[in-house]
Parts: structure tokens; C-alpha cells; sequence
């Protein structure tokens, strides 16, 4: 489960260009829901992604991911999250352009110290799962839009953890695309992953069951 | 070996930008390292006389015969015996005469042919470090079976390891002047070959116009027609008895010398005549010539390092600029911001370590070149310490470049720019 409470994130913080983008925000999450957090450009949906994910720090408040308080975590710890309970998808991909699809997928394996027999093993499941492990060995750079989503989202599966993130995982695809990246979000969901996707399109805002919309970096 | 694994991937990866940074990082050292073997080349020069320049004394070149004339030879031999309170270090240069099958005409087989034998004072001969081709250099001691070993230099004659070469000594017989009968007087047994194109010890500095250490040597060429045999002269047989045709000679005072002495010995020298110049003086021309060959050689090492710091600067800048998406998406994968610094690490370490191999392989080839005799390489422990002030510029620059970049960059923003 995720609990945020009064969470407040100000960039460039004591410093006179200090900027508030997230203000007394506070939101639950349960285990197995598939939330969409909707808004304008702006809106401070990227930087509350980026606080769950652990990628970015706040200044006020209280974040706690699975029994875990956040707040002050070493970075071997805020690591640890990002490798273990946590999968990120996000709208370019995020893949590294020069290794192949298996390459890629098998990033946050290294980094968990899984036992090495057991990577490509891993890696080929979570293809498997996303439909492409018949692309294993092809190079990132040759791929589609679409499939190389799909490689993003296997990365994030890699290692089974318990919440997806995704920031406007169909923002740089066509609709049709799209609609089969959310089924396979919610395929995921079905499978027990809590999912949360930031979002502006309205279809794929309403494929999840719940929705929360930010406004001038507040919950509305 | 994670760190290092990603380290190895942005390498192989980006092959081409990679092998030209390696390739660049290898022609420096090359570069680097053979300027460091040309500064080391004189000082070889220099070194086996290094000892004898400290000494006060003076250089001493008798005036060379025009003609072989054995009586000026005996009376520069009894000059030199007389000098009081001096220690005298000598070349000793003659020309001998041999009937050894591999010089001989076939159309005249029973000819004698003359030769040079240039044997030093063992306490230089010791010090000389000529480069062999093979065997080893002669031993200051005749062999078991009396004979004197000596080195010689290839030529034509194709004289090798094991030649024993019979040497004699022409005499003139008083009742019939132009009846030359031939004595035998000493065998020398090759025990090595000097390397091709090596500046071999020689006998008369005079002939160098700056007076220094320079001129104590000449180059030898195995295309050069003269036969040459470098044997040390310590040996009693070879110096008193035969091989009279004193060359420079090196004086040092005793310590009981003083200028009543001085003034003996110099008349006795003006007398025999030849030219006289001071070890002091003799010392700065060679101190002169070692700095003028470093000021010349400085300012490639200087643009030595000012390239290998700005193409490191710029090559290590381009690359971890370059890695920065990657390092973000690694970090989005569960690394650690610090520990993708160990990556760019290994990533430098591998390039530095291909590079710095590269460039040692290049440099040993080219010892083993003609070429480099040609221009004069010396490799010794100067291009250790020089390889190794270079690999730690090069490591030193690619820590600390990355630790600047890095550090100053914030993951998330990295990841922001994404999206």
C-alpha cells in the first residue's frame, strides 16, 4: 500500500527561485488498485510520480510504501525500492538505445545481485508475459513505438514488484497502440500489480477504475 | 563487476568513438615515449663517463700521426708512464694485421689485411652499455684458452659469435726495407655482435668540434666497410705489449697532486704534443650537451601533455556527458546515483587500460624497429616513470571529470528532460 499525508514538494528549496509544486497533498493507494492521475502540463502529476518512484525527494511530509517511511531514506535504501517494489515505465521509453531488448530488460537484475544463471531466465518470462520474446535479441533501435513500450514495461516487471508507475506510458503512440499498452496495464492489474498511470488522455484516464486529478500542484 | 560490465558495454557499444580515443590515448604514449628514448640516448653517452668527469683532471688528446708511426706511439705510451700523480684512464687504438679467411680477396689469399682494434681502460670499458644484437658483451679477462674476447660490429664480412680472428703485428725487416714479415701476437674470440647503427665508443675527441662526450663515440653500420672489434683493455698482454696507439686519455689528480706536479706533467704533454683541455671544462661542454638535447626535446613533451589534457579533458567530457541518459535509466532501474560514477570509472579504465597497452605494444615494437637506432631510441626506466605519470594523468582526469559531472547533475533532472 502507498500512503501519502500532507506531502509538500518545493524545488530549489530556501533558495529565493524556490518553486512549490506540490502542496499538503495526501492520497492512498491500496494494494491491486489501477489509478490514473490526470491534469494539466504543469500540474505537478510527473513530480508525484517521481516521489513514489523515489526518484525525487520532498521537503514536508510523510510517504510510506509498503510499511516503509521514506522520508530520509538512505539512498541504498531509496535504491533498494526502486529496484524491488517498484517498476517505472515512461512516456520516451527509457530504454538504452545501443543493447538489445534482452540487454535491456535484464538492467534491473544486475542491479538486484540475482544469481546470474537466473537472469535470462527472468528476462525471457517477462518478455513472455509482455508478448515479445521473440524479439529478445533484436536491437533496441530497430523497434516500433509500440514494442518498445512493451520492453519498457517488461523492465519494470523484471524483478515482480508490487506497484507499476508509468507517466504517459502511450503519450508518443498511435490509439490502437495505446489500447494494447492499457490492456496490458491491465492485464498486469488483473495479475495483482497495482498500477498508477499519469495521465492527460481521457480514454485512458477512464480504462482505470479510479481517478484523482491534480490542479496547481493540490489534489483536487 | 556489475559497474564493470556497464563499463565494458558503453565501450563495446560505441565502438568507433572508442577506438578513436584509444588510438589517441596510444599515439601519445608512443609519442611521449619515444621523446623520453631520444633524452635517453644521450645520456648514454654521458653515463659511462659520468664518474670520471667528476674527478679534477683534464682530457688529454695526442696529435694524431698521419702515418703509422710506432716510435711516437712508444713515446706517448712513456709521456703517459711518467705523468706524476695522476691516475690515467686510456683508449687504446691500433691497427693490426690479419690473414682471417672471411676477410680475404679470393684473388689475393695470402694477403694480410688491416684492422682496428679499439680496446678501453676497464674502468670505463665496464660502464659501456653498447646494444647487442646477440651474445654478450666481451669480459675484461682472456678466456681459458688465451684468448681475448671482443665485440664486434656486422659488416660485410659477415664476422660472427665464435670467429676466432688471429691478429698480427707487421714487422719491417732492418736489412731488407720493403721485406714486411707478419708476427703473430694475440687471437681475439667474438663473443658478441653489436646492434646496427649503434654510436660505438671511438678514440679521438678531438674530432667533435664542442668537446664533449659526443665525440667519444661514432656511429657504426654494418654497411660500413671497416671492420671494428671493441675489446677492453685491461688486460696487461693487450695494452703493454701490443696494442700501443694511445687515443684520448682521461687524468684525474691523485690526491697528493699539486701544481708543482701540474706543471711537470703539462710540459711533458706540450712536449708530446697534442690538446689539452680541463675535465672541468670537458664536464660542462657534455652537461651543455645533455641540457641542449632536453631544452630541444622539451618542447615535445610539453605538447605531449597539453594534448593529453585536452583530448582527455574533451574525450572524457563527450563521454560522460554522452552516458548521462544511460546513467539515468540505470538509475531508474535501481542503481545507486554514486555508483554510476563506478561505471563511468570502469568505462575510463577500460579505454585508459586499452589505450596505455596499445601505446606500451607500439613503443616496444618500434624499439625493435631499424628505426629506432636510426633516431637514436633508448628505452630504460624513464619511460616507466613517464608511462606511469601518464596513465596517472590520464586515470586522474577521468575521475575527477566524471565526479564533476555527475555531481552536478541530479538523476531526476536527467529523467525530467525525458519527459
Amino acid at each position: 500500500m502507498i500512503s501519502i499525508k500532507s506531502l509538500t514538494k518545493t524545488y530549489n528549496y530556501k533558495k529565493s527561485n524556490a518553486f512549490t509544486a506540490l502542496t499538503d497533498v495526501s492520497l492512498t493507494v491500496e494494494d491491486g488498485e489501477m489509478l490514473a492521475i490526470i491534469g494539466k502540463s504543469g500540474a505537478g502529476k510527473s513530480t508525484l510520480l517521481h516521489i513514489i518512484g523515489c526518484i525525487d525527494t520532498f521537503e514536508k511530509g510523510e510517504y510510506i510504501i509498503d510499511d516503509i517511511s521514506v522520508h530520509k531514506l538512505s539512498d541504498k535504501k531509496l535504491a533498494k525500492i526502486r529496484n524491488e517494489k517498484v517498476g517505472i515505465v515512461m512516456q520516451d521509453f527509457a530504454l538504452v538505445e545501443e543493447y538489445t531488448v534482452l540487454e535491456n530488460v535484464k538492467i534491473p537484475l544486475y542491479f538486484a545481485k540475482k544469481r546470474k544463471r537466473s537472469l535470462n531466465t527472468l528476462a525471457l518470462s517477462a518478455l513472455e508475459k509482455v508478448g515479445i520474446r521473440d524479439l529478445a535479441k533484436k536491437s533496441v533501435n530497430k523497434l516500433s513505438g509500440g514494442q518498445k513500450q512493451r520492453v519498457a514495461i517488461a523492465r519494470a516487471i523484471v524483478n515482480d514488484p508490487s506497484f507499476i508507475l508509468a507517466d504517459e506510458p502511450t503519450g508518443a503512440l498511435d490509439t490502437k497502440t495505446s489500447a494494447e499498452i492499457i490492456e496490458l496495464f491491465k492485464s498486469l492489474n488483473n495479475d495483482g500489480k497495482t498500477v498508477i498511470i499519469i495521465t492527460h488522455d481521457p480514454t485512458v484516464a477512464e480504462s482505470c477504475k479510479r481517478q484523482i486529478e491534480i490542479s496547481d500542484g493540490k489534489i483536487t | 563487476m556489475k559497474y564493470f560490465r556497464y563499463g565494458f558495454f558503453s565501450v563495446i557499444k560505441k565502438p568507433l568513438f572508442n577506438i578513436l580515443i584509444v588510438l589517441e590515448l596510444a599515439g601519445i604514449l608512443i609519442v611521449g615515449n619515444l621523446t623520453i628514448a631520444a633524452s635517453n640516448s644521450r645520456s648514454v653517452y654521458y653515463d659511462p663517463l659520468a664518474e670520471i668527469m667528476n674527478h679534477e683532471g683534464y682530457v688529454f688528446t695526442p696529435q694524431k700521426n698521419p702515418n703509422y708511426d710506432y716510435d711516437k706511439d712508444l713515446r706517448v705510451k712513456a709521456t703517459y708512464d711518467n705523468l706524476d700523480g695522476i691516475t690515467t684512464v686510456c683508449n687504446y687504438y691500433h691497427t693490426l694485421y690479419t690473414n682471417y679467411e672471411k676477410f680475404n680477396n679470393p684473388m689475393f689469399p695470402q694477403d694480410y689485411y688491416s684492422k682496428n682494434v679499439v680496446a678501453f681502460d676497464n674502468r670505463i670499458y665496464e660502464k659501456f652499455n653498447l646494444p647487442l644484437e646477440k651474445g654478450r658483451w666481451a669480459s675484461c679477462q682472456k678466456n681459458n684458452s688465451g684468448q681475448v674476447e671482443a665485440v664486434a660490429i656486422r659488416n660485410s664480412d659477415k664476422i660472427d659469435i665464435g670467429d676466432i680472428i688471429p691478429f698480427y703485428q707487421a714487422v719491417v725487416n732492418d736489412d731488407e726495407p720493403y721485406d714486411i714479415r707478419y708476427e703473430k701476437i694475440f687471437d681475439i674470440v667474438i663473443v658478441g655482435i653489436i646492434a646496427n647503427n649503434t654510436y660505438c665508443p671511438g678514440v679521438n675527441i678531438a674530432i667533435n668540434q664542442e668537446q664533449n662526450v659526443l665525440g667519444c663515440y661514432e656511429l657504426q653500420m654494418t654497411s660500413s666497410d671497416s671492420s671494428y672489434f671493441v675489446a677492453c683493455g685491461a688486460d696487461k698482454h693487450l695494452i703493454d705489449d701490443h696494442l700501443l696507439g694511445l687515443s684520448t686519455a682521461y687524468m684525474i689528480y691523485n690526491e697528493n697532486y699539486n701544481e708543482t706536479k701540474d706543471s711537470a706533467n703539462r710540459e711533458k704533454l706540450s712536449m708530446l704534443g697534442g690538446s689539452l683541455m680541463e675535465m672541468s671544462t670537458f664536464k660542462l661542454n657534455s652537461d651543455q650537451y645533455l641540457y641542449d638535447q632536453f631544452i630541444k626535446l622539451m618542447p615535445i613533451l610539453l605538447g605531449v601533455f597539453l594534448i593529453v589534457l585536452v583530448e582527455l579533458i574533451c574525450s572524457v567530457t563527450m563521454n560522460t556527458r554522452g552516458q548521462l541518459k544511460n546513467y539515468g535509466i540505470y538509475f531508474l532501474c535501481g542503481c545507486r546515483w554514486k555508483d554510476v560514477l563506478k561505471i563511468s570509472l570502469a568505462n575510463a579504465g577500460i579505454i585508459i587500460g586499452l589505450g596505455a597497452l596499445l601505446g606500451m605494444t607500439g613503443t616496444v615494437i618500434f624499439e625493435f624497429t631499424p628505426y629506432a637506432k636510426l633516431f637514436e631510441q633508448n628505452l630504460d626506466f624513464n619511460n616507466v616513470y613517464l608511462t606511469f605519470i601518464l596513465i596517472l594523468l590520464m586515470l586522474v582526469l577521468s575521475i575527477m571529470i566524471p565526479i564533476f559531472i555527475i555531481g552536478k547533475t541530479q538523476p531526476v533532472e536527467i529523467i525530467k528532460e525525458r519527459t
